[in-house]
């Protein structure tokens, strides 16, 4: 299997008024050729932002270095603005998370989707709107022929959705980014685009970076996972492995919080203590260990190196190397921790 | 489309039978009448004179008898010029006013617009920075200020333009630039700060997905939502310029309507203050629903329904 995608070493940060906002912090993955990738982290762990800065969509403010973004072998971070745009959309489309404010208010949700075509194509009108409506039956809209003529607001937050899966797939592009395509979308309609979005992969065979906060969604629907935490990725592994063996406490975390059928009424959710790091001042070890149950000294003092589990599994954590887990931990309890967090943060002030 | 239509003509009337009613009644209510001097008239001839112009009938039947002459567009006589009808003041100063208005809406449109776009593309820069400036001065210095420093610098110590003149087209310049300069000012500001926020939106981030140029991405994706506010605004300034500033042209001695309708207030020219007024906000009226009809074209969210 040959990669599509080769990120090296990737960073974006915000410059704003009240200093340097660190996003994403040295992100290095692949994407191979038919795969769904997902990248798991919860809210302000990055990953949008790094999705987004693979095409250079992040907002002004933001400085985008990067070792590389190997697309097919071509490094598209060193790309003019011009030469990105023929990228975007016809190679690399993206979907994003709110379908409501995604799409044009003003403009019909059929001439959104012809827009692109008539960007990286020369077909004709008619044979645009043909496209268009082949597209749109593609992604299971009923009545395609009506819905070309409608606009964003006549239509439920799960057509639009798949709406602009149409205007993402338009191309067939080599890499569909997906970013939180479902979180806005209740359960039933979460599991149809999920449906629909699996089906796409296999008739087309487009990669697919599947960005989601969800463990479920990726169990379901992806082949390999990353996750992500404070900008950093703190395990990448295949989806297999990651279940039988979690190894970092982050990942642990993440699943301990995920609600089962089976469990117990009794049994009550295990949520992780405290908030993700401030990324203006980003820790200087691990970001995780001031929430982190196991974390030791070095933890909290240096960046944790990412250890090869075996079968491509991998972990960013200072506990799965030699001799770590006879050191001391730095504090006994997880209340102690955030304290000790607290602390710190106000030191800095 | 068609009950909408209807409903909205039929409102229009009802705002306007009642802009007619309130406009009476403050004016009556207001003492003096057209015929209060410093002489006083002998009574018998003031008598006289109140029979002759029907003011000696109770106000309702006045009132009526007004509505009855505005429906076959009969304005009535003025009380202050013997001979002339409000129709020939209307008749004679809108279409002055009607062309000085006209060109200093096209005026506004063609520098507000682009200006409020070039800020707003250039936001923080020195550019946006120098218009805002401009736009702020604008809002905020009224226009007989404006207009007495124009006429002072181009008139007086430069000599380029003339002073009271609209026999040559250089005799517009002057008063446009001043009956322009606060909307200008005011429209610009609106389509920066309209564009800006319209240029955060997600589905501008979507345009820019499709590998659109950032030029495309403007005009398809971030005008025609940015304009929604500024047309909102477009109807009554449209309305207001169109019917004559009072200042503007009392500075530069324009016959307009604009003069006539102070005038008409200070000496209790009643048909006068009456006709001009419904005059007026007839025109209001119907410009804030072309308004409405324009925002459905932009708009398809909103919809015209009874």
């Amino acid at each position: 299997m040959s990669a599509i995608l080769e990120v090296n070493n990737l960073k974006t940060t915000f410059h704003t008024g009240n200093g340097a906002v660190q996003a994403v912090r040295g992100v290095s993955f692949h994407l191979n050729e038919g795969e769904i990738l997902g990248i798991v982290g919860e809210s302000g762990s990055g990953k949008s932002v790094m999705s987004m800065s693979l095409i250079r969509l992040v907002a002004p403010t933001a400085k985008i270095e990067a070792g590389s973004i190997l697309y097919k072998g071509k490094d598209i971070s060193t790309y003019s603005a011009r030469q990105l745009r023929s990228i975007r959309g016809k190679e690399i489309a993206m979907i994003f998370q709110d379908p409501m404010s995604s799409l044009n208010p003003v403009m019909t949700v059929g001439a959104q989707v012809a827009e692109m075509l008539s960007e990286h194509s020369r077909l004709s009108a008619k044979e645009r709107k043909a496209q268009v409506i082949a597209l749109f039956n593609r992604v299971r809209i009923p009545e395609a022929e009506k819905r070309y003529r409608q606009y964003p607001h006549e239509l439920s937050g799960g057509m639009r959705q798949r709406v602009m899966m149409a205007l993402a797939l338009a191309m067939q592009p080599g890499i569909l980014i997906a970013d939180e395509p479902t979180t806005a979308l209740d359960v039933t309609i979460q599991d149809q685009i999920l449906k629909v979005m699996r089906q796409l992969q296999s008739e087309l065979g487009t990669s697919i970076l599947f960005i989601t906060h969800d463990l479920a969604v990726v169990a379901d629907l992806c082949s390999r996972v990353l996750v992500m935490y404070g900008g950093q990725i703190m395990e990448d592994a295949s989806i297999d492995d990651i279940f039988a063996r979690p190894l970092h406490p982050y990942t642990l975390g993440l699943m301990a919080s995920i609600p089962s059928l089976e469990q117990e009424k009794a049994t009550r959710l295990v949520p992780i203590p405290g908030s993700p790091p401030d990324m203006l001042n980003p820790p200087a070890g691990c970001p995780f260990a001031p929430r982190c149950p196991e974390a030791r000294e070095i933890c909290l003092e240096n960046p944790a190196p990412l250890v090869d589990a075996g079968k491509g599994h991998h972990s960013r954590c200072w506990l799965l190397t030699e001799g770590a887990r006879e050191l001391d931990h730095p504090f006994r309890t997880v209340t102690d921790a955030m304290y000790r967090n607290r602390e710190r943060t106000e030191d800095t002030l | 489309m068609a009950r909408f239509l209807i409903k909205r003509i039929l409102l229009m009337i009802l705002s306007l039978f009642v802009i007619a009613f309130l406009t009476f009644s403050l004016m009556h209510a207001v003492p003096g009448g057209p015929f209060t001097a410093e002489r006083q008239l002998p009574a018998r001839v003031e008598a006289e004179m109140r029979a002759r112009y029907n003011l000696d009938a109770p106000l309702y039947v006045q009132f009526f008898d007004y509505i009855k002459g505005f429906l076959t567009f009969d304005l009535g006589p003025s009380f202050k010029y013997p001979g002339k009808t409000v129709n020939d003041f209307i008749e004679n100063g809108f279409p002055v006013s009607a062309k000085l208005g006209g060109i200093t809406i096209l005026f506004i449109l063609a520098v507000s617009i682009p200006l409020g776009i070039w800020a707003a593309l250039k936001n923080g820069k020195w550019q946006d920075g120098f218009v805002m400036t401009i736009a702020t001065l604008g809002v905020t210095i009224p226009s007989f200020v404006i207009a007495t420093l124009l006429m002072y610098l181009f008139s007086h110590k430069l000599g380029w333009l003339p002073v009271f003149s609209l026999d040559k087209w250089q005799g517009y310049i002057l008063p446009v630039v001043s009956l322009g300069g606060y909307s200008l000012a005011f429209i610009a500001r609106l389509m920066r700060s309209s564009l800006l926020e319209v240029m955060g939106q997600d589905y501008i981030r979507t345009a820019r997905s499709k590998g659109l140029s950032e030029v495309k991405v403007i005009v398809r994706h971030g005008l025609r939502n940015a304009l929604i506010p500024v047309i909102t605004i477009l109807g009554p300034t449209i309305a207001a310029l169109l019917t004559g500033s009072f200042v503007i042209e009392k500075i530069f001695a324009i016959p307009g309507m604009g003069v006539y309708f102070v005038d008409s207030v200070g000496q209790r020219d009643y048909t006068a203050i009456m006709g001009i007024t419904v005059f007026y906000a007839t025109f209001l009226i119907v410009m804030t629903f072309i308004v409405d009809i324009f925002y459905t074209i932009i708009d398809p969210r909103i919809r015209m329904e009874a």
